[in-house]
């Protein structure tokens, strides 16, 4: 083979690299060709056996697979006699290493067919049951606004009923003058109770149905927020 | 050659043979130079470098020469620190195994 054809098989040899370490790559055995020498052109490009080799030394060197061989007079031999080839990898050098490794990307797509098919088998008791949870717990929220708002309810009757009995207090100041002031005081503390319940319980009602509503929207978010970590590279 | 290097070992070859050119060099040169004390393929070196220099123990630069643009490795603060440390355990290493072949103990 010449040096453009061997040089032409590695570019090809490369494809499943990034571009930019095919091109560094590429570069430095052209440059190495030529510091070389012309007479010694062939005897280099026996040296280097054939562009498939070359490339593979290279994705072993960027998988970080080098610590696991060791470097012989025919080149590197990688800890683990079979390097399974029929695995298609994807491999890309990560930008900033410190630990030194390269980070592999697999496609999974079996682990992704496995877990659809968990997902369908487990279907029939999945499904019933998270309903059956999801309707407890928003029976539960509800519940709870209820009573809240029973009691603010509450709230509010004693503050109406509070305001009348102390205008019948002002009514009668002339008629019963001590029995007025009583019935003016206790009217005015029973609406005051009231007012307070109201805005304890209203506010917290106003909590309540935010929680409610933003619940009820995650749990329509939420099928669609899990599958995003299911592996796949877009 | 009777014995094989390891990864560790040959990284630390490679960051002697750059560390000895103040304004670094080339992979052919380096290639050759190593070659000079370990048998190793023509092949070899690449992915070490690469690795290197994404270690940041080793930088690029490319200087023209005749005519083309010719890629030097040079070493950095962390490969000369690196490098130290490689020194220090090759001296240990080589002690020991010396001291076993020559009976003494392996400690």
């Amino acid at each position: 083979m010449n040096r453009k054809e061997f040089m032409n098989e590695l570019r090809g040899a490369l494809f499943a690299v990034s571009e930019e370490e095919r091109e560094a790559a590429l570069q430095y055995y052209n440059d190495y060709l030529d510091d070389a020498g012309v007479e010694n052109e062939q005897k280099v490009l026996a040296e280097w056996e054939s562009p498939e080799k070359l490339a593979e030394s290279i994705r072993n060197g960027m998988e970080g697979k080098l610590e696991n061989g060791e470097f012989t007079e025919q080149g590197f031999s990688a800890g683990e006699d079979k390097q399974c080839p029929a695995k298609k990898q994807d491999v890309e050098w990560e930008e900033n290493r410190d630990t030194g490794k390269a980070k592999e990307r697999r496609v999974n797509g079996w682990k992704l067919l496995a877990l659809a098919l968990l997902c369908i088998f487990l279907a029939p008791v999945c499904v019933p049951l998270a309903i059956a949870l999801a309707a407890a717990v928003i029976g539960l929220l509800i519940a709870a606004a209820a009573v809240i708002a029973a009691l603010f309810a509450v709230g509010a009757v004693l503050f109406a009923g509070g305001i009348c009995v102390a205008v019948i207090g002002i009514g009668k100041v002339f008629a019963v003058p001590a029995g007025a002031a009583v019935l003016f005081g206790a009217g005015l503390l029973l609406a005051a109770v009231g007012a307070l319940l109201m805005l304890l319980f209203g506010w917290a009602l106003l909590k309540c149905s935010i929680a409610l509503f933003k619940a009820f929207v995650n749990l329509c978010r939420g099928p669609f927020h899990g599958r995003r970590k299911a592996g796949v590279s877009k | 050659m009777v014995f094989n290097t390891g990864a560790a070992l040959l990284d630390a070859i490679v960051l002697a043979v750059v560390s000895r050119e103040m304004e670094g060099t080339y992979g052919y040169k380096i290639t050759q130079e190593v070659r000079g004390a370990i048998e190793v393929s023509e092949s070899t070196l690449y992915p070490v470098l690469r690795r290197l220099q994404k270690d940041q123990c080793l930088e690029v630069y490319d200087k023209e020469y005749g005519g083309r643009n010719r890629r030097y490795y040079k070493i950095t603060e962390r490969g000369r620190l690196q490098l130290n440390l490689y020194e220090g355990e090759w001296s240990r290493y080589a002690a020991k195994i010396t001291g076993i072949f020559q009976g003494g103990i392996g400690k």
